[in-house]
């Protein structure tokens, strides 16, 4: 996996005092329990240069959890003892906070924030960080972990409504689904593993941005480049990886992105408006053959809008290809498509009179390549519309929900039935 | 009447296809298939229509090949109504018997059919069909009451209705073509009368019908519809769950289930894979079966558990001696009939069109076609002997009028 490959040689580059590379400002948020437990395994994974932090509202939790920087949320509200399940209460909690988390946010450029989102402090406490990180100019990309199907439909809709509110607070949310991870695993895993595996995506995709943002690739990425690809929350996030070795390890890696889970789930995008594609190889790669790839993933995901592709070599690689595709839409969100186009043109067009947030606006502009002009970016929004009939066959009816569960969704995806490839 | 013939249509606006008959009628009483028309369906997804335009071009491309091949002019059609926006209810009524002489008379049969069906429904609804169930004169069940003595004269009624925007969108495809409505009918009583015989009916039997985007069912007994549902579930709903879980393109999925695809949980295939398209192309790879009946059978048995929840306490094996038939283009999938049988507990198969039917409409999914024929030629039938006790549907030619008016 490349955040192996890439620890090492990440812990020699030189970083500031509070541990994060020299330049950008990676933090990681681990938010409420779920959030909590997976920064904490996260930070034995190697994610160098990534400043870990944990924000609970159960004080008891907190002090079992072996991160440096840790956060007791709302303490006024529940005194410490979590929120016990209830949204209302994290949402106390949380807003109690706002403060502090803008303490937390300002100076970092990309935001990680962690989730669980079928209890009750994880949503509010996401939101409310999104929306400090915002304030601080910094591009946040959460990770929030559905809950199972079977742990009800309370859980499940309490679960959606947060994810819906994160997203419109969030550059890009990558909704991990239990049932998913289970889906992965077979019926008897045990929990542990379950969680594991989530936590490997979440590994995955905070280590290729790290890459992008730290590492110099033979074609660099900076943190502007994925600005771009995230202009706008709101929208489904695309997320994919792929690995591939053998003789013609391009192409295997290919067919292994398009086989991977999250590309396979409801809640995901299976198209985007905006890609990052980030591709890591051995010195063996021919610049033909990376061309080509990037060319068939952009065929494949949508390159009607931007297009940003990194590659980094990894001496010790050879006949070993990995790729990460991230990518966002804009649809999905409460504004409406001309909405969308006119914030759109604005943010192009005027740099910061008009934003909501002027820090941000103002490191977006300073960071100089803008290439769209307003004409173009219009012309994204109309070959978007035409795209959206080819998301999934369900994607665009009404919801079929039946007690709870919506019958559009695979009733194995549902039940956590195993299906081997 | 005599030597007079007629020319009615059947149309059904279904999820995967458009199909349509035209039938003569001759004599009132005896019928002749003489056109058929068919197209892939577009604009229409769960049995509902979404994109106006698209269903119109493709109801339009079937009724001309239809008229083409028959030679003939369609004035009317029935029209089959399926959907999630169908729902019914039960509702029954009673009287006492005016006469002095204690005997059922013509107004009291009338005066408890119409209470029993007053049930007000919400503005955006509409009645599709008024069921009636048997009489029961002092708690006897009795087929004809008239002239029956008694005190107490009841009748219930299995009243279906739908949505008026969905049903006036399907009744405007038609318009859009200068034909007007003669009926709307339940698809799943339009297979229903195809699939399953008079005795099953008396006996208890349940037809479901799975369609492409939507499972309809009826449920019958002592002779009568005891109760109609239908799912937003379908053959649709196999395929997109197949395309999810082995991760290949809507049509690889479709090729697959319709090829291979098994709906039961089979030892045999354990450890067996088949190629995913078979020839040979890059990107080609081998899908295990189990896998496949996985995620097929998932969806089977939720589907009948589905139909089993919907019917309540009404539904329980004794009271459907004569078993389950399914029907409808997704009863086709291998092994459907077993994971029915398994869920519901009683005795199921997949059903056949009548042996009068010709070759190329024997096909399972083209019962309900047939019979919205069926059910034109009862109705002629009906008119033709003057003795016309129930009208049809008295509330839904309002309906149709109201149609015509407005397109």
């Amino acid at each position: 996996m490349s955040e192996n490959g890439a620890s090492g040689e990440a812990e020699k580059a030189p970083v500031t005092e509070n541990g994060g590379p020299i330049g950008v400002g990676i933090r990681l948020f681990g938010l409420g329990g779920a959030g909590m437990n997976a920064a904490a395994r996260l930070s034995l994974q190697g994610l160098a240069g990534i400043e870990l932090h944990a924000v609970n509202t159960d004080s008891q939790a907190l002090s079992r959890c072996s991160l440096e920087h840790k956060h007791l949320a709302g303490e006024g509200v529940t005194r410490g003892l979590g929120a016990g399940g209830d949204p209302e209460l994290g949402q106390r909690a949380a807003e109690a906070e706002r403060g502090e988390m803008e303490r937390w946010m300002a100076g970092a450029d990309v935001v990680f924030l962690v989730t669980g989102l079928g209890g009750g402090t994880g949503g509010p406490l996401a939101r409310v960080a999104a929306e400090a990180a915002e304030k601080a100019g910094a591009l946040t990309l959460g990770f929030a972990v559905m809950p199972f199907s079977f742990e009800g439909t309370r859980r499940r809709r309490q679960a959606e409504d947060a994810l819906a509110a994160l997203r419109q607070v969030c550059s890009a949310v990558v909704p991990l689904p239990n049932d998913m991870l289970l889906q992965q695993l077979g019926e008897d895993a045990p929990v542990l593993d379950v969680l594991r595996k989530s936590d490997e995506w979440i590994v995955r995709a905070v280590g290729s941005i790290r890459d992008v943002l730290c590492r110099p690739g033979q074609i660099n990425l900076d943190l502007g480049d994925l600005k771009r690809v995230f202009p706008k929350p709101g929208g489904k996030t695309l997320c994919g990886f792929g690995s591939g070795e053998g003789e013609r390890p391009a192409d295997n890696a290919f067919s292994d992105l398009l086989m991977c889970p999250l590309l396979h789930t409801p809640e995901f995008a299976s198209r985007a408006d905006h890609l990052l594609v980030n591709v890591s190889a051995g010195p063996d790669l021919a610049i033909n053959e990376l061309h080509k790839l990037a060319d068939r993933i952009g065929e494949h995901f949508g390159r009607d809008g931007r297009f940003a592709l990194g590659a980094a070599i990894e001496d010790g690689w050879r006949g070993r290809v990995e790729i990460c595709v991230l990518g966002a839409s804009d649809i999905g969100g409460g504004s409406t498509a001309s909405d969308r186009r006119n914030s759109a043109a604005a943010s192009s067009q005027v740099p910061a009179s008009r934003r909501s947030t002027p820090e941000r606006a103002k490191k977006r502009s300073s960071s100089g390549k803008q290439t769209t002009g307003p004409t173009k970016s219009s012309q994204e929004e109309f070959g978007f519309e035409e795209t959206t009939d080819k998301r999934g066959l369900f994607d665009r009816s009404e919801s079929n929900t039946f007690e709870g569960e919506d019958l559009d969704v695979p009733t194995y995806f549902r039940r956590g039935i195993r299906i081997s490839l | 009447m005599i030597g007079k013939s007629k020319i009615i249509a059947g149309v059904e606006i279904g999820t995967a296809k458009v199909a349509v008959l035209v039938g003569e009628v001759r004599n009132a009483s005896s019928l002749n298939i003489i056109g058929f028309g068919e197209s892939s369906s577009r604009g229409v997804m769960k049995g509902a229509i979404f994109d106006f335009k698209q269903a119109g071009e493709a109801t339009h491309a079937a009724i001309h090949a239809a008229e083409k091949q028959a030679g003939a002019h369609i004035e009317g059609v029935y029209l089959a109504q399926a959907g999630a926006h169908i729902e019914g209810f039960y509702n029954e009524a009673s009287v006492s018997v005016s006469a002095a002489t204690n005997l059922v008379g013509a107004d009291d049969i009338r005066r408890v059919c119409e209470n029993a069906k007053a049930k007000s429904l919400p503005e955006d609804r509409t009645v599709i069909h008024h069921i009636r169930r048997p009489f029961r004169l002092d708690g006897r069940t009795v087929p004809d009451p008239e002239y029956l003595e008694g005190g107490k004269l009841e009748v219930g009624y299995w009243i279906v209705h739908g949505s008026v925007r969905e049903v006036g969108n399907s009744i405007r495809v038609i318009n859009g073509f200068s034909l007007h409505v003669d009926d709307l009918i339940l698809s799943s009583l339009a297979s229903g009368v195809m699939v399953a015989g008079r005795g099953e009916m008396r006996n208890g039997v349940l037809v479901i019908d799975i369609g492409c985007g939507s499972t309809d069912f009826a449920f019958y007994r002592d002779g009568y519809v005891v109760r109609t549902g239908t799912l937003p579930v379908g053959g649709d709903h196999f395929t997109n769950d197949l395309s999810l879980g082995l991760r290949v393109t809507r049509s690889q999925a479709e090729s697959l289930k319709v090829n291979a695809g098994k709906a039961i949980l089979d030892p045999e295939d354990k450890g067996k894979k088949v190629w995913l398209s078979g020839d040979l192309s890059i990107g080609d790879r081998q899908i295990p079966r189990e896998s496949m009946n996985k995620i097929a059978h998932a969806r089977a048995r939720e589907l009948f558990e589905l139909v089993k929840k919907k019917l309540g306490e009404n539904f329980t094996p004794e009271k459907a001696a004569a078993g389950v038939i399914l029907t409808g283009g997704g009863a086709r999938l291998s092994g459907m009939a077993s994971v029915a049988e398994d869920v519901l507990g009683i005795a199921a198969r997949v059903g056949e069109n009548p042996s009068w039917v010709t070759d190329e409409l024997r096909g399972i999914e083209y019962s309900t076609v047939l019979g919205l024929l069926n059910y034109g030629l009862k109705t002629e039938n009906d008119r033709g002997s003057s003795g016309e006790k129930e009208k049809t549907g008295g509330l839904l030619r309002r309906m149709t009028r109201i149609f015509d008016r407005t397109s």
